[in-house]
């Protein structure tokens, strides 16, 4: 028995402990040494509480849990930490893995997940709850889309005004809208383009055969 | 299951055994039904939200708008809801499914029916879980108040980007957080402008664009749908496109709307920033 994984709970809703406790008591290979309810509190418990897997709450007020994963991460490098969130926004998410956790979960969670990440966590691996792990894909997938701009169906109408030589003060009445706006589109169809001058610009779309 | 039947069961002394799963049972649906109840407070408490809002535009129209005060008001009053959502119910509804998860495990249901049920309520808790998240999401992105509107804005992207409608986002210049309530200000309009496009416009492809450059910062949200004719009046009596003015006017820029039926909508809102 003495090769039980240790384990220290962070979180400011002390029914969320509560609940955890309970589904963990029951997870063979596994025992709870702690908890508490704020990052503060857990930083001072961990430099005495021997501690294998820190299970810490995102967001807690006053010190959150990515700053506390931080610090442990930087204070007790061999601490495996699971972030433990109602959200899992990717920002959210992957400012947690820079911070350094081993894997995140959702809290509306179940034994059946907890075993697999704990035990994923315990041998050295990660562990990413689905709901997250398709969040971080798809932040992923459109942030590649992106890359190649396209434009939208005014702004090739205005290119081929700019191609009749027609002024933003015509392109304005012609549109119905300012010539503020106009100057808008024009800086976001050259930036668009990669080009600098109205010749610059009729090249790259009669290259294209976009007007 | 009855009162009279709960008051028959009570009489046998071994309902009290801690073995028997009706006891448990019970338990377990007092939890869900407390939980429901809670979610059900919120849902009220949206709608007063919705109801300010309302008298919002009532002050609005009465030009006797001090715009400052009103959006700041808003703002902290969505503040406190997304806080209330998150640290209230999101956590008692998770603490509900960790207990139930483990009640339903001590008591080893083998009548299929039960476990059946069991599931159910499990899947109805978790369907809750996600309800909350998505609400106190739109009330206070957290993201916007940690990261930024850059960020904000792509994970807002992200969720409402389909196979219908092809979203593309373009940022430029913001590689530095402008000042927090004109990042606030700003997701509130473009929020509140793609929710226009999703609502009205029946689009295949919108494009937002947000360019920050000497002095100013210059948004673009251009759909391809079916348009709206904004030469009749009444049209514009929508409180979302007053709010977008309004909170526009609060920030000194101005909001140039052009559409047409058949040609799409354009909304391009300038701001000056130091
Ligand atoms: N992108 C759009 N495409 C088509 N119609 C739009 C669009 N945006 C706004 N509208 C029209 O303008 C009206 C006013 O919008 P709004 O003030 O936001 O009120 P609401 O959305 O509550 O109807 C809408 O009812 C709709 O007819
Ligand atoms: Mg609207």
């Amino acid at each position: 028995m003495e090769n039980l994984k240790r384990i220290f709970i962070v979180d400011d809703h002390q029914m969320v402990i509560d609940g955890l406790r309970l589904i963990i008591n029951t997870i063979p290979g596994f025992e709870i040494v702690g908890d508490c309810n704020s990052a503060h509190q857990a930083l001072d418990i961990l430099t005495e509480t021997a501690v294998d897997i820190l299970l810490t709450d995102v967001s807690m007020p006053e010190m959150s849990g990515i700053e506390l994963t931080r610090v442990v991460h930087k204070k007790f490098p061999h601490i495996k930490i699971i972030a433990l969130s109602m959200f899992g926004e990717a920002q959210v998410v992957a400012e947690m893995i820079d911070a350094g956790i081993s894997g995140y979960i959702l809290k509306n969670t179940g034994k059946q997940e907890l075993i697999e990440a704990l035990n994923k966590v315990a041998e050295g691996q990660n562990y990413f709850a689905p709901e997250i792990t398709l969040q971080l894909m798809k932040s992923f997938k459109r942030g590649q889309e992106s890359e190649s701009s396209r434009l939208t169906d005014r702004e090739i109408e205005i290119i081929r005004m700019i191609e009749q030589d027609f002024g933003n003060k015509q392109i304005a009445d012609l549109l119905f809208i300012s010539e503020r706006t106009v100057e808008t589109h024009r800086k976001n169809i050259l930036r668009k383009t990669n080009t600098q001058t109205v010749v610059g610009l009729l090249k790259y779309a009669y290259e294209r055969k976009i007007i | 299951m009855t009162f009279t039947s709960i008051a028959l069961i009570c009489q046998a002394d071994e309902f009290f055994d801690i073995r028997n799963p009706s006891i448990l049972l019970l338990v377990g649906f007092l939890i869900l039904i407390s939980a429901i109840f809670i979610v059900s407070y919120q849902a009220h408490n949206l709608k007063r939200l919705k109801y300010t809002t309302g008298l919002q535009a009532q002050i609005i129209k009465q030009q006797s708008q001090n715009a400052k005060g009103i959006i700041t008001a808003d703002e902290r009053e969505r503040q406190r809801i997304a806080g209330d959502l998150h640290d209230g119910v999101g956590q008692l509804l998770s603490a509900t499914r960790m207990n139930l998860d483990t009640l339903f495990e001590r008591l080893k249901l083998t009548d299929p029916e039960n476990s059946e049920l069991a599931d159910k309520a499990m899947a109805m808790v978790d369907e809750s879980c996600r309800e909350v998240r998505t609400i106190a999401h739109q009330m206070m992105p957290d993201v916007l108040l940690k990261a930024g509107l850059a960020f904000a804005l792509r994970d807002f992207v992200n969720k409402i980007s389909s196979d219908r409608l092809k979203v593309s986002l373009e940022v430029s210049g913001l590689e530095n957080r402008l000042q927090n309530n004109v990042e606030l200000v700003l997701y509130r309009v473009i929020q509140e402008t793609v929710n226009n496009v999703l609502k009205h416009a029946n689009a295949s492809s919108l494009d937002i664009q947000l360019m920050r450059d000497e002095g100013e910062v210059s948004i673009t949200i251009e759909d391809n749908g079916r348009g709206f004719s904004t030469a009749e009046k009444e049209q514009f009596e929508g409180i979302g496109l007053k709010n977008i003015v309004t909170r526009v006017t609060y920030l000194k820029g101005t909001v140039d709307i052009s559409s047409s039926p058949g040609k799409g909508t354009l909304v391009a809102i300038l701001i000056p920033i130091l």
